[in-house]
């Protein structure tokens, strides 16, 4: 709230400038967060907690100054004046439902003239925010701002028979506020009425039927107390905030009423020429008082972890304003009803803490249980890519997991989406399903600011439904473009190297790479991974023309290779740790060979024959050394060289062992591939 | 001429072959020539020795090695020196331009984000807490409802969130994973978790609608609001160096104390998060003894953490994942 800080002082005495004061207030937890300067000196921007209702008025905060520096408060309630007898003019007050309004208070006061307020007034609403009006509108707001009580006037002659009811609204009811908007009201709204209609809603903003104008002479003052749920569902309900839901909201002292309305009279007396045509009225049909809280003062230092003593403990929950009966334990401890927050042991040491100071506690670190700690397999999982792709030359990438819907998701999952309930826009729809969209808008970005040599990654979460509920999985997702100083542009190999690699690291030896098609993706260079026959995920160049059509990136930018694999899947696979082989103790015998088959053989059936034909064991590895299609071959047919490497565990091979293994080799490759000698 | 002065000749003749070789491979032909095995000429030489005369022949056979022996000291300390230069010449043909540019090469990286967590997750397990991952799109009985908050209170307010459904949001605050950690784990508790949190904010230099948050929970015997102000304390000490720490009494439904805690940085305070003694209410509904047990908890900002330790400005540049940016750190 802003609150001029003259005005403060006027409430309470310390000789710290507005620097200190600033600094205590805020080490008290009320928080000063911005000081600006006004017509009348600086103001405090206070960040009022949602439990502190008590601090949205100027008396508030000064009561919390005064617990803090220890300094006297130094103001005094205006006396209720009771002196009329019976009021001159017809008035009752009925409330139906003293549940959602404890208390309601009037006072009807004549001859009113509506008039600007003097400058004081005029200046200090201003400097808090407000827009003066005229004497009667601004000494509500004058009153609400200094003892935190909201009031309203209404205009007396347009109430019929002076007859007020406090009551729940019936289903059809309208209301006109004084903002000049007409406002169906929820049935069940409390709301103030005359005989038939409303004329307020209750703590939130009066009716335009029994609005204060020129012409106005006689109001009714109100003053009174409303359940804190009931003017928050009211004003949700209605889409307005005001001042003074603001602070039913978040609670007012109900011993406020009477003190508020004298403080009004008084003021309009004064400078509205107003006479008083009643008593205070005041309905209440059931108190609210003080309530009390035992509290045994070792749970003090138990909970603080200081070392103060019962005397310190009683003394700040007085300078509070708390009243402590410390001759037995449990103390019994009195909370007036403007701390309506207080209501636990642990409450009372709070406060006792926020008094001594936070910063004057110790530093202590406790002792620790047995247990090791440890980081989530999940987590510690993903770590392990991510460390493993930055060592590859991957740089990881962070992104939102709310997104918009992209033209690289897949159609075919969009059902099992996770939408936002009301998105504000598109951005913030829904979550992302996978993470391949995210990653090559920030390749394009990246693209567009001239970059040249581009592998990204990420590792994160994807959401998705499961039936009506919700589904979290983990992915890592990469794009790579350009050199990446091979001296050659990426590609699907490119990709498959780094996987490969990854692969590795986490101590898979057997993966397979399976031709596959997949939306958004080059049909000629895509492959899905399978684990142990499982497919943990794909890898691919992106399709040039869904490029061209769906990523911003300039025309000729050249292949975009991508993976996205599940990396919970690859997690559930995990392969046993590698166990230790001995070194080789006799040499190896190296062959090349070179075949030539049909153009649409994969060098996996070629590899796949090849190992089918040497069941000895003593073939260790077979490499490819080169592949050639061109002039000197039929256009159907390819050349692959392979290098063979053959060892045994006990001997130095002959060359005759190797020859009868290749030669076995040779039946299989023209058996099982056509393959004819180069 | 003599054996005698057939062998001062060749030995005059070597000597000074051996001063004129300019290359270890003129000696090494020298060698071949004088002293080869067969065919070296002083080697021939001692086939003279039967020419001569019997009491000539130990002095001739003598003189003949002698003169071998000193060409070979000569070939060696020669072969020394020039092997010396011609190393020295080869090596000084292949220097290079040591500033030209270093090779093309470049490694990944981590993104600067990321690296803050595995701080702060290294920190804080190092000093005891366990973490574990917990879901993003949460009920909202863990998000609010566990935590204390009173229904109808104005906190939900100032929380604008995402729901996805009448009881599910994406969580507002990583604190919804304390009931799930007490619903399956009793006191002593050391427990943390690190997350995406995600809340309806208009977005500046500060604030984003997803952010990154670290909690952490204690429940034990005897824990107090100074067992945290250390535990914080430390935390930043490990994460920070020495940096000075704030301590200030702030309101949440789900502590009691409750403190906001800040860093000293630059010249004002940086707030990094919320914390406090967990709720009695809390531990109560889960079923934990108030009398014997208290617990400390706190939510803390990440993203803030690497804005203040290299003074970024903007929280966007995170997200743009603009690599002129990333490779800086």
């Amino acid at each position: 709230m802003k609150l001029p800080v003259s005005w403060l002082r006027e409430f309470v005495e310390t000789s710290l400038d507005e620097t200190a004061l600033d600094d205590r207030l805020t080490m008290a937890g009320l928080e000063v967060e911005e000081t600006h300067p006004s017509a009348i000196g600086s103001v405090y921007h206070t960040k009022v907690t949602p439990n502190r209702g008590d601090w949205m008025s100027v008396l508030g905060t000064a009561r919390e100054a005064s617990a803090a520096l220890n300094c006297p408060l130094t103001w005094t309630a205006p006396a209720v004046q009771s002196s009329i007898g019976a009021a001159a003019l017809p008035i009752s007050i009925d409330i139906q439902n003293s549940t959602l309004c404890p208390r309601y208070a009037g006072q009807l006061l004549g001859s009113v003239q509506i008039v600007d307020s003097p400058a004081w007034i005029a200046d200090r609403l201003t400097a808090a925010g407000m827009r003066p009006l005229n004497i009667v509108v601004d000494v509500t707001n004058y009153v609400m701002i200094e003892l935190g009580q909201p009031l309203h006037a209404f205009d007396y002659d347009k109430i019929p028979n002076g007859k007020v009811v406090v009551r729940e609204t019936l289903e059809g009811e309208v209301i006109e506020t004084l903002d000049g908007t007409q406002r169906p009201l929820p049935a069940g709204t409390l709301a103030i009425c005359d005989s038939t209609r409303p004329i307020a809603v209750a703590g939130v903003m009066g009716g335009a039927n029994s609005e204060v104008t020129e012409s106005t002479k006689t109001i009714l003052l109100e003053s009174a107390h409303f359940d804190p749920g009931t003017v928050r569902r009211a004003s949700k309900a209605l889409g307005l905030s005001t001042d003074a839901s603001y602070r039913f909201e978040r609670h007012v002292d109900p011993a406020l009423p009477l003190i508020a309305l004298a403080r009004a009279v008084e003021l309009l007396k004064d400078f509205a020429g107003a006479v008083p045509l009643s008593d205070p009225l005041d309905v209440y049909p059931v108190p609210i008082e003080p309530h009390t809280i035992e509290l045994y003062p070792d749970k003090v230092n138990k909970i603080l972890g200081t070392d103060v003593s019962h005397a310190v403990t009683i003394e700040a929950l007085e300078r509070l304003g708390l009243t402590v009966d410390g001759s037995s334990e449990p103390y019994k401890v009195t909370v007036p009803t403007f701390r309506p927050d207080l209501r636990l042991p642990i409450d009372l040491v709070e406060e006792v803490g926020r008094i001594i100071g936070y910063e004057n506690l110790p530093e202590t670190i406790p002792g620790r249980p047995g247990t090791p700690a440890t980081d989530g397999p999940e987590a510690a999982y993903g770590t392990r890519v991510r460390r493993a792709l930055a060592a590859l030359g991957l740089q990881e990438v962070s992104t939102f997991t709310l997104a918009a819907p992209s033209a690289f998701d897949d159609a075919a999952e969009a059902e099992k989406r996770v939408t936002i309930r009301q998105a504000l826009s598109a951005e913030l729809s829904g979550l992302r399903q996978i993470l391949l969209p995210n990653v090559l808008d920030v390749l394009a970005r990246n693209v567009r600011h001239r970059q040249t040599r581009i592998a990204l990654f990420e590792v994160g979460k994807v959401f998705f439904r499961v039936g009506e509920g919700y589904g979290e999985g983990r992915k890592v997702a990469a794009a790579i473009t350009g050199d990446q100083g091979t001296g050659q542009a990426a590609d699907f190999y490119t990709a498959k190297g780094i996987v490969e690699q990854m692969l590795a690291s986490l101590n898979f030896k057997t993966v397979e790479f399976v031709a596959a098609q997949r939306p958004h993706m080059h049909p000629g260079r895509t492959a899905n991974l399978l684990v142990d026959g499982v497919v943990a995920g794909y890898l691919a160049e992106l399709n040039p023309k869904t490029v061209k059509d769906s990523l911003d990136v300039q025309a000729g930018l050249g292949r975009i290779a991508v993976f996205e694999l599940d990396i919970e899947l690859l997690r559930s696979l995990e392969p046993d740790l590698a166990r230790f082989k001995h070194l080789p103790r006799f040499p190896s015998v190296a062959r090349d060979i070179a075949i030539v088959v049909a153009l649409d053989v994969p060098y996996a059936s070629i590899t796949n024959a090849v190992r089918s034909a040497s069941t000895s064991g003593l073939l260790t590895e077979i490499s490819l050394q080169s592949v050639y299609t061109g002039e000197r071959m039929a256009s159907d047919k390819k050349s692959v060289a392979l290098r063979l490497v053959f060892q045994a565990e006990d001997r130095t091979l002959t060359d005759a062992e190797v020859d009868s293994e290749l030669a076995s080799i040779w039946t299989a490759l023209t058996q099982q591939v056509g393959a004819e000698q180069r | 001429m003599t054996p005698q002065e057939q062998l001062a000749e060749i030995s005059a003749e070597a000597g000074q072959a051996i001063e004129l070789a300019s290359s270890t491979a003129d000696l090494d032909q020298i060698d071949q020539e004088y002293l080869g095995r067969s065919k070296g000429r002083l080697t021939g030489l001692l086939r003279l020795i039967g020419t001569l005369p019997p009491e000539e022949k130990p002095a001739y056979g003598e003189s003949v090695n002698s003169t071998k022996n000193r060409l070979l000291d000569l070939l060696a300390s020669r072969k020394n020196d020039l092997s010396e230069r011609e190393w020295t010449d080869r090596l000084n043909a292949d220097s290079i331009d040591v500033t030209l540019p270093g090779e093309a090469r470049r490694s990944g990286g981590l993104h600067v984000l990321n690296r803050q967590i595995d701080e702060v997750k290294a920190a804080l397990i190092s000093m005891g807490y366990s973490f574990a991952e917990y879901p993003d799109i949460e009920d909202y009985y863990y998000n609010f409802e566990t935590l204390n908050y009173p229904p109808d209170h104005p906190a939900f307010d100032e929380q604008m969130s995402f729901y996805v459904d009448s009881t599910h949001l994406l969580r507002t605050q990583t604190t919804a994973f304390q009931a799930h950690v007490m619903e399956v784990q009793k006191p002593p508790i050391r427990a943390a978790t690190v997350g995406k949190c995600y809340r309806y904010e208009a977005t500046d230099a500060t604030h984003s609608h997803t952010f990154h948050q670290v909690d952490l929970l204690a429940v034990d015997e005897g824990l107090t609001l100074a067992d945290l102000k250390g535990t914080f304390a430390q935390l930043v000490k490990l994460i920070f160096g020495e940096a000075e720490i704030r301590f200030r009494p702030d309101f949440f439904p789900f502590v009691e104390p409750g403190v906001e805690v800040a860093i000293r940085y630059g010249d004002r305070w940086l707030e990094l998060g919320g914390a406090g003694m967990v709720h009695p209410n809390i531990l109560q509904s889960m079923g934990i003894d108030t009398e014997r047990y208290t617990g400390f908890a706190w939510g803390l900002g990440i993203d803030r953490m690497p804005m203040a330790k290299y003074g970024i400005d903007h929280l966007r540049l995170f997200t743009e994942n603009d690599l002129r940016f990333l490779r800086q750190f």
